[in-house]
């Protein structure tokens, strides 16, 4: 097990969420789950330690938190996440720049075994209404990854990928793609170059100790 | 007519037997008309998709069908060939079809042209115990395959039990294994090499191998065929018959599911009723409810800054919901607050109250789960 503490000589971090020793609190929404999973065996150990490296992600990162975590129906919670949200609340009003996203988070044991649509995983809660291609417009607020997920996609990818997709540290804003966009609209308005040059909103790595990649 | 070994009229059992194809394209088309021809009492047909040009190659279809759903177009054909015959045709995806559709059938035949089709209509059969039969092509090698797995109480082998890195690599990129294209007449969709491009032959006697393999399982006739598969080769005609067996790290959930009866209007009782009444225990911690075609519904977005509380069972798909009482908006279910299984925790004290009073009135199944455990719960008379 790995500890957080600043004096261990290891330094934790993505590769070694599954060692990292929960603190107390995360330990408890850990077990509160676990008691409630519902998974049948073959996909409870799967959905279990995947909640533990979200709880592990959490306590290293110090940018996402775990609200409420549910395994009765595979995985579902509700995530703070610390990121800058574009939302445009006037069409023809000034981009207004949130700076923490309340994600709803859904797992279902499905993952685990098949691909399963980009937009099948996270919705935004809060903020309203968020100005992105990869956001749909209506109230539910879809985040949409991709065409489709691999099966059996970490759930602490889906969340650095939401991380990438909300900060437009990576991004789609051409509605000609083959994979489509959720927002054709948002799209459109962030290839103005004058929108375009506010891209990406943030540079900070996920992790903040991580070294930027500078290609 | 008389078949040896059997007793006279053998075939005619068949009048009381329901079958399921799923998939009703080059292969699993002809299962359909086959077993239309045998005298069944009861088909499901399941197919999302229409026909397109490039199938006419292979499929036993018509030009004037091009567009038309493969499903319905079947169904009618089954129905003018077998009137007295029950069809029931579902254009739509397996993953959205009732559990309970396929509770009904005594026999399930599929042809998809997806891996995670495989997936799906495997797993259902194994929670419902019911026998399975797999027909599919490969056109380069001119071979036809047909798996049967009988799904007793779970023990045997299933489609995913042979799954290895490359089949996981193909359902990652969704790899259709089409049968267009053998005429080279269409242009091959993206993800969809390496497809079987079969020939319409090859696909007619996969279609005539899985229903002769259904017949034998339901007359019985013949050598057994539970959980075996039967590969036919175009080059040399030959047959071979090899034991399909139970993969212990499979992936998918082996444990077969209960079905229970009960004779009150499933509407007149709580869930925790319900529960109590097929298990004789009430619904513990961990318990997840899936009623037939509803979906529990959390909290709806209105025009409202929050949120509001809805706590019932609205139809699956339903986009809006009565309008609110503040803002008089329509309410939108929102997603993340929508359970297609709803577990007791979530439910709370709903669980107490008649399903009637929560907008399953006119409730007819709904499937328990508990851990590994499953019990699907019918109403037995219709009231």
């Amino acid at each position: 097990m790995i500890s957080c503490s600043s004096d261990d000589s290891v330094s934790p971090g993505l590769s070694t969420l599954p060692e990292v020793a929960l603190d107390r609190h995360y330990q408890a929404i850990f077990e509160a789950a676990e008691k409630s999973c519902g998974a049948p065996r073959v996909y409870r150990h799967r959905l279990l330690s995947e909640a533990h490296d979200l709880l592990a992600l959490c306590q290293l990162s110090g940018r996402l938190q775990v609200l409420w975590l549910d395994l009765a129906v595979g995985l579902r919670a509700k995530l703070s996440l610390e990121v800058p949200v574009p939302c445009l609340p006037d069409p023809v009003g000034p981009l207004q720049v949130a700076r923490c996203a309340l994600l709803g988070l859904l797992y279902p044991q499905e993952a685990i075994v098949m691909p399963l649509p980009g937009h099948a995983f996270v919705r935004i809660l809060a903020p309203r209404p968020v100005w992105l291609g990869c956001v749909g417009p209506d109230a539910n607020q879809m985040v949409c990854l991709g065409p489709s997920l691999p099966p059996g996609i970490p759930v602490i990818e889906i969340v650095l990928m939401t991380y990438g997709a909300l900060s437009m540290q990576s991004t789609l804003i051409n509605v000609h793609d083959p994979a489509g966009v959720a927002n054709a609209e948002a799209a459109v308005w962030w290839q103005c170059p004058a929108n375009a040059c506010r891209i990406p909103l943030s540079r900070e790595p996920f992790l903040r100790d991580e070294v930027p990649h500078v290609p | 007519m008389p078949l040896v070994g059997c007793a006279a009229g053998a075939l005619g059992s068949l009048a009381k037997r329901r079958v399921a194809v799923i998939g009703c394209g080059s292969v699993g088309g002809r299962v359909a008309l086959l077993a239309s021809r045998m005298g069944l009492g009861g088909l499901v047909l399941v197919d999302p998709k229409r026909l397109k040009a490039g199938g006419l190659a292979t499929h036993d279809m018509g030009p004037e069908d091009v567009g038309k759903p493969k499903a319905l177009v079947t169904a009618r054909r089954c129905s003018r060939i077998n009137p007295a015959m029950q069809v029931l045709a579902f254009v739509q995806a397996v993953e959205a079809l009732e559990l309970s559709v396929l509770a009904g059938v005594d026999l399930v035949v599929m042809a998809p042209d997806l891996l995670a089709v495989e997936i799906e209509v495997g797993q259902r059969c194994i929670w419902l115990s019911k026998p399975l039969v797999h027909a599919s092509v490969h056109g380069p090698t001119l071979t036809a395959q047909v798996r049967f797995f009988l799904n007793a109480k779970g023990a045997g082998g299933c489609p995913a039990c042979g799954y290895g890195k490359a089949e996981q690599d193909l359902m990652t990129r969704q790899v259709r294994f089409s049968c267009e294209g053998a005429a080279g007449a269409v242009v091959p969709l993206p993800d969809t090499v390496p497809a079987t491009n079969s020939v319409s032959p090859l696909c007619a006697q996969a279609a005539a191998l899985a229903v002769m393999q259904a017949i034998r399982f339901l007359v019985p006739v013949g050598q057994p065929v539970a959980d075996t598969m039967l590969e036919y080769c175009g080059f040399t005609h030959r047959t071979v018959v090899s034991p399909i067996t139970r993969n212990p790290n499979c992936m998918l959930d082996h444990n077969a599911i209960v079905q229970v009866a009960l004779d009150p209007p499933l509407g007149d009782l709580s869930l925790a009723q319900v529960a109590q009444q097929a298990t004789g225990a009430p619904p513990s911690a961990d318990a997840r409810f899936e009623l037939e075609g509803l979906q529990w519904v959390e909290l709806a977005s209105c025009r409202c800054p929050e949120p509001r509380p809805v706590r019932r069972f609205v139809a699956r798909g339903r986009k809006r919901l009565p309008c609110c009482r503040k803002c008089s908006a329509p309410l939108v279910p929102l997603n993340f607050y929508t359970y297609p299984q709803v577990s007791a925790s979530v439910l709370g004290s709903a669980a107490e109250r008649p399903l009637r009073d929560l907008g399953a009135r006119g409730l007819t199944s709904l499937l328990l789960r508990t851990g590994d455990a499953g019990v699907l719960i019918r109403q037995s008379t219709p009231h």
